[in-house]
C-alpha cells in the first residue's frame, strides 16, 4: 500500500494552503519520527522556500509543476511515509491531478464570504474529480485564522458551510503570531514553544488529520 | 478516534488517468491562447464553405466525391432525447447550419472521426441550384 497523499487545494490564494502544508509536514514527521514528502506544485514556491530556511531531514522537500506532478508523487510515495502537496491558489491542471490521487484534500477557507464561496468550488471540484477517477475522496474545510475571541462573522461562516453540507475539520487554525513568526525561522511553534497555545493547536489539528489517513 | 477510513484502489495509469480528468479540465481551467484558437478556428471553418460562392461551386462540383469519401450514413437521430435534439436545432438555428452538421461538429472537436467532407451541407448547395 503506498504512502497516503494529502493535497491542500483551494481556488483562492491566500487561504492558509502552504501554513497548513507546512505545519503538518512538521507536526507529523516530528510525531511519527518518519519521513514526510512535501511536494510544492505552487509556482511561488513558498512551502519549498520555508522548508529549506531550517532544512529538516525528516521533510523531503519536492517541486513540481502539472507536467511532473505525477512522477513526482510517486518518486515520493516510495520514499516517504506520508505526502502533502501545497497548490497555487487558483484552479490549475496541477491541481487536478493533486486532488484526483489524493486520499484527503484539505480545503482551507477563513471565515470570510470570499473564502466559503472559493471553498465551496473547490470542494465541487473535489466532487466532480471523484467521479471522474471513479473513486471516494475525501475532503474536509479547514478554517484558518480563525480569532481567538468569539465572533459573529466566525459563527456565520462555519453556519454557511454547515447549511451547505460541507464537512468541516473539527479543528480549526487560529489567528497566532507564531504562525507568522515560523515563516521567518522556517520552525514551528512545536519546536520553539512546545508549551504554547499555538503548538496545542498543531497538535490537535494533526490528531485530527491523522485520524483521517493514517499512515 | 475514529477509525481511518479504507483508500479505494487508485488509477495506476497516468494517460488514463489525465484522460478522465480531461472533462472536468475543459469545464474549470482557463482555455490556453494556443489550443482555443486552433479550436476556435476548427468550429469556425467548416460553415464558411457556404459563404464564398465560389466555395459553394466548387462543392457543388465535387458532390459525387463527397458523397463517395463519406460513406454510407447510418442516422442516430432516433436516440436522441427531444430536448437533446431541440437544443442542437437551436444552436444550428443560431449558426446558420443544419442541426446534422451540428451535431456533427460537436462530435469532430470531441475527437470523433469526422471528416471535412462531412461537415458540408449538400441539400443547401441544391437548394441553391
Amino acid at each position: 500500500m503506498s504512502s497516503p497523499l494529502i493535497a491542500l487545494a483551494s481556488t483562492k490564494g491566500g487561504a492558509g494552503k502552504t501554513t497548513l502544508a507546512f505545519l503538518l509536514a512538521t507536526s507529523i514527521s516530528r510525531r511519527l519520527g518518519k519521513l514526510v514528502a512535501c511536494i510544492d506544485a505552487d509556482p511561488n514556491a513558498t512551502l519549498d522556500t520555508v522548508l529549506r530556511l531550517y532544512a529538516d531531514p525528516d521533510i523531503l522537500a519536492l517541486r513540481a509543476d502539472a507536467e511532473t506532478l505525477l512522477q513526482t508523487i510517486r518518486e515520493a510515495r516510495e520514499q516517504a511515509t506520508l505526502v502533502l502537496i501545497d497548490l497555487e491558489g487558483s484552479a490549475s491542471q496541477a491541481m487536478l491531478y493533486a486532488i484526483g490521487k489524493a486520499d484527503l484534500v484539505l480545503i482551507p477557507a477563513q471565515p470570510s464570504a470570499f473564502d466559503i464561496r472559493e471553498a465551496n468550488k473547490t470542494a465541487a471540484v473535489v466532487a466532480q474529480a471523484a467521479d471522474l477517477v471513479g473513486r471516494e475522496i475525501p475532503f474536509r474545510i479547514v478554517f484558518t485564522r480563525t480569532p481567538v475571541l468569539r465572533q459573529r462573522v466566525a459563527e456565520h461562516s462555519r453556519e454557511q458551510f454547515k447549511r451547505a453540507g460541507l464537512p468541516l475539520l473539527p479543528v480549526e487554525i487560529m489567528e497566532r503570531v507564531a504562525f507568522r513568526e515560523m515563516t521567518y525561522s522556517g520552525r514551528s511553534p512545536q519546536a520553539t514553544a512546545p508549551d504554547s497555545a499555538a503548538a496545542a493547536n498543531i497538535d490537535a489539528f494533526t490528531s485530527a488529520v491523522l485520524d483521517l489517513v493514517a499512515p | 478516534m475514529k477509525k481511518p477510513t479504507v483508500r479505494l484502489p487508485d488509477i495506476e495509469d497516468d494517460a488514463a488517468f489525465t484522460a478522465r480528468l480531461q472533462p472536468l479540465a475543459s469545464k474549470i481551467l482557463p482555455a490556453q491562447p494556443g489550443p482555443q484558437e486552433a479550436k476556435e478556428d476548427r468550429l469556425s471553418g467548416i460553415p464558411e464553405l457556404h459563404q464564398s460562392v465560389t466555395a459553394r461551386q466548387a462543392v457543388a462540383s465535387r458532390r459525387d466525391e463527397i458523397e463517395a469519401k463519406r460513406g454510407p450514413k447510418k442516422r442516430y437521430e432516433y436516440v436522441l432525447p427531444v430536448r437533446v435534439g431541440d437544443a442542437l436545432a437551436d444552436d444550428a438555428r443560431k449558426n446558420g447550419i443544419s442541426a446534422t452538421i451540428c451535431l456533427l461538429q460537436v462530435l469532430r472537436n470531441a475527437g470523433y472521426p469526422v471528416i471535412q467532407e462531412d461537415l458540408l451541407d449538400l441539400r443547401l448547395e441544391r437548394a441553391r441550384k
